[in-house]
């Protein structure tokens, strides 16, 4: 027998406060004394537990960084990677998401500063090597969730079921609508009608998650990924509809409204793309949106008042999710295939210069990201999709690598939590 | 404690009246954890406690110092009441979460709290990509069918003494389910369930068993004594 629970080990829980459940209870006793001076034997006495609160939270209280900060969700590993972004220092990581065996793939991460929450959608993803013969292995389709994390400990405190493949996860600069696509490329594909390739946004009642009607659906268009909202509380959407090549206009206030369609050219056929349009960026001044072609590789900004696109910007790689410059005079663009970033000047619509990575340096740079400081240039790397990556700081005039910061597996998203004024 | 004297010295007059034996919440939440009353399974089915057999090879991690560990299933859980939360509901078959102040929950983080242990985080390898095993040696194969297999899965061949009709008797079960299955996918099928038992697309409530408590080794020499060569 393994030395484990001791029943002959006094003392350990003496209860302060005795509980009787017995058939002698007071009044009885005080009575007739009942039977207890009979030779039945005396029910047992339930002790009180008498230690500590059970259940403590050990989770390590995570020290918010008063400037910037910035939190990573790990794809590949199921955690989130807080980062203080001035120091440019880990604060900490822990895992996300509801199943302890499989990997629920936090995909994307937005954050609110004030609320002291952030957002990550579980996408479960299809392991991309097979992991058994099992026909339901690898082929499952299991619906997402937005899990809702609280920052002083990156716990799961709450948590809304979406549809499956959720995408870009994207939070209104008020913290009270939360948009979430469906990147669903198995939707996407056979014989349906269009309207059922199509996937929907969720737009989410953040203050009132609870509930029932707090996912509102508006059927978008196919296999929609990148989302940039407009206006302080995000009341028009644009989403890059990959599977159809055109970018989705979202009246956001009001989720029986068809979105408004703008076609990239004439673009391919519902389901087989041939420009791929994957993420969208707002610039500072919304007034440009620079969306990103992963098929065709190359950059198109669409003049967000003519609701036009200009003419596509070749990238030498797939362009990914870019930054732009506070004075919205750069672009920065990550490219993969080959690995690289991109400097793109909007107004000449012409890459500048590009600069490449070789693997150990950033394999599959995904997003760039600035905080408050113009000068640095955070990247994320998605590395190998086996072992940990990181995400970069580079001298945003440079290019120059100042240092990086090592974050889970696959990472795919940053949120950027500008600092305290 | 004070109100309780009145009674005590009550009771003391009674010369004849035989202790009432006083139960603490740590036995208490010993017997809930050996106990399968309200679930399909005990936790002690798959956790070594109290009446652990030592020569059984449990899936489940040894709870020595659970209250004080950082993290649970392999790192994918920190928080101690979810993990258990997560036993409940994944193979116990527990209608309901327990919350951390109701008496059952009490009583078991109690029991969990008398086992002494170092507190570290348990390794639990969890092997997602299966592949295809070497042969093995069926005798050993056979000691390791009742270290691990026998408890919940009864009897070779014919499940006598099986847990239930959720544990199917092996290894004909799982053979003929999948009778059209090539030979090495039908090896393959075992490692897959062992390996992820109620998980990665698979259902039930079988617990998977990490590379820590089971080999390759190990699995080879079960899938021989199944005759599966």
């Amino acid at each position: 027998m393994r030395a484990g629970f001791d029943v002959a080990r006094p003392g350990v829980f003496h209860g302060t406060i005795v509980m009787l459940r017995t058939t002698c209870g007071l009044a009885v006793a005080l009575g007739v004394l009942c039977g207890s001076c009979s030779s039945s034997t005396p029910e047992p006495i339930d002790d009180a537990y008498a230690g500590d609160p059970p259940f403590p939270d050990l989770r390590p209280q995570l020290a918010l960084p008063r400037g910037d900060f910035g939190l990573v969700s790990n794809n590949g590993s199921d955690t989130v990677t807080l980062l203080d972004l001035e120091q440019w220092q880990v604060v900490g990581s822990a895992p996300v998401g509801r199943d302890p065996v499989a990997i629920d793939g936090p995909h994307h991460i937005a954050v609110d500063r004030r609320a002291k929450r952030a957002f990550t959608a579980l996408a479960y993803p299809v392991p991309t090597a097979s992991p058994g013969p099992h026909a339901a292995h690898g082929s499952s389709q299991r619906r997402g969730y937005v899990q809702v994390l609280d920052l002083d400990k990156l716990a799961p405190i709450a948590e809304v079921e979406v549809q499956t493949n959720p995408g870009d996860v994207v939070l209104s600069a008020d913290g009270g609508r939360l948009l979430v696509s469906h990147f669903d490329l198995a939707r996407a594909q056979g014989a349906r009608a269009l309207d059922e390739r199509r996937a929907d946004l969720a737009i989410i009642d953040v203050e009132n998650l609870a509930d029932a009607s707090a996912v509102s659906l508006v059927r978008t268009c196919v296999a929609p990924h990148g989302i940039a909202l407009l206006g302080e509380s995000g009341d028009t959407a644009f989403v890059a509809c990959y599977g159809e090549d055109a970018l989705a206009l979202v009246n956001t206030t009001d989720p029986t409204q068809a979105p408004e369609l703008v076609s990239l050219d004439a673009g391919g056929l519902p389901g087989s793309p041939i420009y791929g349009p994957y993420a969208a960026v707002l610039s500072p001044d919304a007034s440009l949106l620079a969306v990103s072609n992963t098929l065709s590789k190359d950059v198109r900004l669409f003049e967000v008042a003519e609701r036009a696109f200009g003419a596509p910007i070749g990238t030498s790689g797939a362009p990914y999710f870019s930054a732009w410059s506070a004075d919205a005079r750069r672009l920065f663009v990550p490219i993969q295939n080959p690995d690289g970033l991109a400097v793109v000047d909007p107004a000449a619509a012409e890459v500048l210069s590009t600069k490449t990575f070789d693997a150990a340096e950033c394999e599959l740079p995904h997003a760039a990201f600035f905080g408050s400081d113009p000068r640095h240039l955070y990247l994320v790397c998605e590395g190998d999709h086996e072992t940990d990556s990181r995400v970069l700081i580079l001298d945003a005039e440079t290019l120059e690598q100042l240092g990086s910061l090592p974050v889970g597996v696959y990472p795919d998203g940053l949120a950027v939590a500008r600092g305290e004024p | 404690m004070i109100r309780a004297l009145p009674l005590t010295l009550l009771l003391a007059g009674c010369s004849s009246a035989p202790d009432a034996p006083h139960v603490s919440a740590a036995e208490r939440g010993a017997q809930l954890f050996e106990s399968d009353a309200g679930v399909t399974f005990a936790c002690a089915t798959c956790h070594p406690g109290a009446l652990a057999d030592e020569s059984r090879i449990y899936p489940g991690a040894d709870l020595h110092g659970a209250t004080k560990r950082a993290s649970f299933w392999g790192g994918q859980v920190n928080d101690l009441l979810r993990a258990v939360n997560d036993c409940r509901s994944i193979f116990q078959g527990a209608g309901d979460e327990l919350s951390a102040d109701e008496p059952d929950a009490v009583d078991l983080y109690a029991f969990l709290v008398s086992l002494d242990g170092p507190g570290e985080a348990v390794p639990f390898g969890i092997v997602r990509s299966v592949s295809d095993l070497p042969s093995g040696r069926a005798s050993r194969g056979a000691a390791v069918y009742d270290q691990a297999c026998r408890t919940c899965h009864g009897e070779l061949h014919t499940g006598d003494g099986a847990v239930g009709a959720i544990a199917p008797a092996l290894p004909e079960h799982p053979l003929l389910e999948h009778a059209t299955y090539p030979e090495d996918q039908r090896r393959l099928i075992f490692v897959e369930k062992v390996r992820h038992g109620a998980f990665l697309g698979y259902s039930g409530v079988m617990p998977p068993f990490s590379s820590e408590v089971l080999s390759d080794r190990d699995l080879s020499d079960l899938l021989s004594f199944f005759e599966l060569y």
